[in-house]
């Protein structure tokens, strides 16, 4: 799978607590970026969102989840053009994607 | 001819500055056209300064029912000037906690500044005596000089206070002035002044190591104020200094020291133990506030305590400081920053790996801060964060003179690139993208490492330049005041004497004040030397010159002329009073008794006083009055003094 070769690359095979580390920190900060960009669309927040969407989209390129930072960064540039009517959609994507990503990298964590 | 010499230790670029903030509101203060509003704005930058500024606001306007929680609240209620002085006072402090000096103790320095601070804004508050912000400034710059003397002379600085350890401050000084050509107290008032803070300020730290009894003699009312409550709050930081360094000290004899103070003070013992308490409280609230160990000292209160319970203390515990090793040469010490937790430990895990000293921060004002404490070589930060983002911390680093120096890696994300030219325009020495690689990040490291060797070795060639300067500026100062200095006596010579009546006549002329000089000729000189040998003549010679020197007062200066000639330049003296020291001199010369070799015995003096009238055109026509007075003196029978104008009206003597 691409995630964790990707994280491998990162920490090299002689570290897989490493790898288990970067998850966990994944996983406990994902959450709330992803909370972030779908309450500051709701409230037309468009500032929090494109900061929101600018660091999942560097620390989910970390753990090589590829669709989910190519979303945030379509996400980051639409917000900083204020072009809020392509957001929803993308909006929807990225929750999608984050859904499944979680539970693979849940599936990881012992 | 002093000023030069403070010229030329600035010059060396070492001397103590205030940093960051106090920096920049010293810059803004250079030209007048700032606002209170861009100052207030300024400080409020700085969270800690903030902090502390307040502090000092409510503490210095006790009785005021509201509490200042604002920096402009504060900079009305205190007036600008005192939030400007103690900004700059208090960002001296963060900047300069350590240095190069191995035989200075920073911190004892410190704490016993803090201790003169603390007690003189409470002195000043309690007695009604000047501004207790203001007094809080002097009192915690007081000994600034010393601080600078040992950063630009670190090594013979730290010799010179090895070989006067324990002795008293006016010994040090004139040790100074002896190795630098300047003691402490002239560097400090000329720094004060030079930081632009009030002529009060440098003129106080001058007078307050006097008895108040002199001090309040100083025309500037507001630097007597200040000087007055500096020297009280000295005498008591020297109390707690000792009383905090003697182990199982004598408690009833620092007792009774400040029991002395407090009658000196005039005030009662109830006031004053509440004036203690208040200190004692202060004191210690401040230290954790600006982090300087207040352990090493007893407060007044522990001395009280102390004295009535009669038992033994624990000894002073030493502060041992954690020292920061500089990296070897292919290990770094580098500042990592990114707000995303993930990215920031796979950063330092990465540098890790590679074999460098990693530092991180979850943002850019946190970083900030932990630059100014640790100097890291590199700083690798990401460019979007809350609060300060990657290019604003760049920025403020690249103001400051240690983060000049510091490699400044940027990490941008996708996007960004088009905007990579505002980032080098705020310093960035170069990016990595992210999610980066770890073998370009440290391919841009090592590409970082041979410019950061490169300014080390710049670095270290500046210092070793301006280190040079600085001796050979010694070297000339040494020069220049052994060639204005008579080797017999020690005493200034005719060149000195020649230049400093020039400034003093210029001086006169343009205060319109008075000017007199006494003539001092030695009765009988050549029978001395003829019956007793040149060897005695000498002796003689270098007594009366000490009896001349010991004997004038501040302001008078005397000097050897040649052979057995004297003078005394009496600034803002008229005849007759000039003929009052001129009757001082006279008699100290006669009861001074001369033992050497076949002389026992004393000699006599006879001495001309003239004073600068309207109608003279050049100080050589003075000092021909005050030379043509002592001939008078001579004939009239000498051991006497003579005034030119009663020798040339009535020719009497005197």
């Amino acid at each position: 799978m691409r995630v964790i070769e990707s994280l491998k690359e990162l920490g090299g095979d002689d570290d897989p607590g490493l790898v288990l580390e970067l998850i966990g920190l994944f996983l406990q900060d994902a959450p709330q970026r992803m909370s972030d960009i779908q309450s500051s669309l709701a409230s037309g927040d468009i500032g929090t969102l494109e900061r929101a969407a600018h660091t999942l989209k560097s620390s989910s390129a970390n753990i090589g989840a590829a669709r989910l930072s190519e979303n945030c960064k379509s996400m980051e540039e639409l917000a900083r053009n204020q072009q809020v009517e392509g957001l929803p959609s993308l909006v929807r994507a990225s929750v999608q994607s984050w859904t499944e990503l979680e539970s693979v990298l849940r599936e990881l964590r012992p | 001819m002093i000023r030069p010499t403070f010229e030329e230790l600035k010059a060396s670029g070492q001397l103590p500055s205030p940093s960051g903030v106090g920096m920049r509101i010293l810059k803004l203060t250079q030209d007048d056209s700032h606002s209170a509003e861009e100052i207030s704005r300024t400080i409020m930058a700085d969270p800690a300064l903030t902090g502390r500024l307040l502090k000092l606001a409510n503490s210095a306007m006790s009785g005021s029912s509201v509490p200042i929680t604002t920096i402009p609240e504060a900079t009305v209620r205190l007036g600008l000037s005192a939030v400007k002085s103690v900004a700059l006072g208090l960002s001296i402090v963060s900047a300069h906690r350590g240095g190069a000096c191995a035989g200075f103790d920073y911190d004892r320095f410190w704490a016993i500044s803090l201790a003169r601070a603390v007690a003189a804004q409470t002195f000043s508050q309690q007695m009604h005596v000047g501004i207790p912000a203001e007094a809080y400034v002097a009192a915690l710059l007081a000994e600034v000089g010393r601080l600078a003397l040992a950063s630009v002379y670190p090594q013979e600085y730290g010799q010179l206070l090895a070989a006067y350890k324990g002795t008293r401050t006016t010994d040090l000084s004139s040790a100074e002035r002896d190795k630098f050509a300047i003691d402490h107290d002239e560097v400090g008032a000329y720094m004060l002044d030079d930081w632009g803070l009030p002529v009060a300020f440098s003129r106080a730290i001058q007078l307050y190591q006097q008895p108040t009894s002199k001090i309040v003699e100083h025309p500037d009312r507001a630097a007597v104020a200040l000087a007055r409550v500096v020297h009280w709050a000295q005498a008591l930081s020297e109390i707690c200094l000792e009383a905090g360094s003697a182990v199982d000290g004598d408690a009833t004899g620092m007792a009774s020291a400040l029991e002395s103070l407090r009658a000196s003070l005039g005030i009662d013992s109830e006031p004053f133990q509440q004036v203690c308490a208040r200190i004692s409280n202060e004191w210690v609230e401040w230290g954790k506030l600006l982090e300087v160990p207040t352990n090493r000292l007893a407060t007044p209160l522990q001395i009280q305590a102390r004295a009535s319970a009669q038992t033994a203390t624990p000894a002073s515990v030493d502060i041992v400081r954690a020292v920061i090793p500089r990296g070897t040469s292919t290990a770094l010490r580098v500042l990592a920053v990114d707000d995303d937790p993930m990215s920031l430990v796979l950063l330092a895990r990465t540098l890790e790996k590679a074999g460098h000293e990693v530092l991180t921060a979850p943002n850019g004002s946190d970083a900030l801060q932990l630059a100014l404490e640790t100097s890291p070589q590199v700083v690798i930060a990401d460019w979007m964060m809350p609060e300060m983002d990657g290019l604003e911390l760049c920025r403020a680093l690249r103001r400051i003179e240690v983060g000049r120096n510091m490699f400044f890696l940027l990490l941008t994300g996708r996007g960004e690139e088009d905007r990579i030219v505002e980032a080098f325009d705020a310093g960035v020495d170069d990016y990595v993208h992210k999610p980066f690689n770890a073998r370009v990040l440290m391919a841009r490291i090592k590409g970082g490492q041979r410019v950061i060797e490169l300014q080390e070795r710049v670095e270290s060639d500046r210092k070793m330049i301006l280190k040079q300067v600085a001796e050979l500026g010694l070297m000339t100062r040494k020069l220049r005041n052994a060639a204005l200095t008579d080797v017999l006596t020690e005493m200034p010579n005719r060149r000195h004497a020649m230049k400093r009546l020039e400034t003093e006549w210029e001086n006169s002329a343009r205060a319109g004040t008075p000017l007199s000089l006494i003539m001092v000729d030695i009765d009988h000189f050549k029978k001395v030397n003829d019956t007793h040998g040149h060897g005695v003549g000498d002796i003689v010679l270098k007594e009366t010159a000490s009896v001349l020197r010991r004997t004038t007062r501040q302001g008078e200066e005397a000097s050897r002329l040649g052979g057995e000639e004297f003078l005394v330049i009496c600034p803002n003296t008229n005849e007759s009073q000039a003929g009052v020291c001129a009757e001082r001199l006279r008699s100290a010369v006669e009861r001074n008794m001369i033992k050497s070799g076949t002389f026992n015995g004393g000699v006599t003096i006879s001495l001309g006083v003239a004073q600068r009238t309207p109608e003279m055109t050049s100080f050589d026509t003075l000092l021909k009055a005050a030379d043509d007075a002592v001939y008078s003196a001579k004939t009239m029978g000498r051991n006497r003094h003579m005034s030119a104008s009663s020798h040339w009206n009535k020719a009497r003597p005197a």
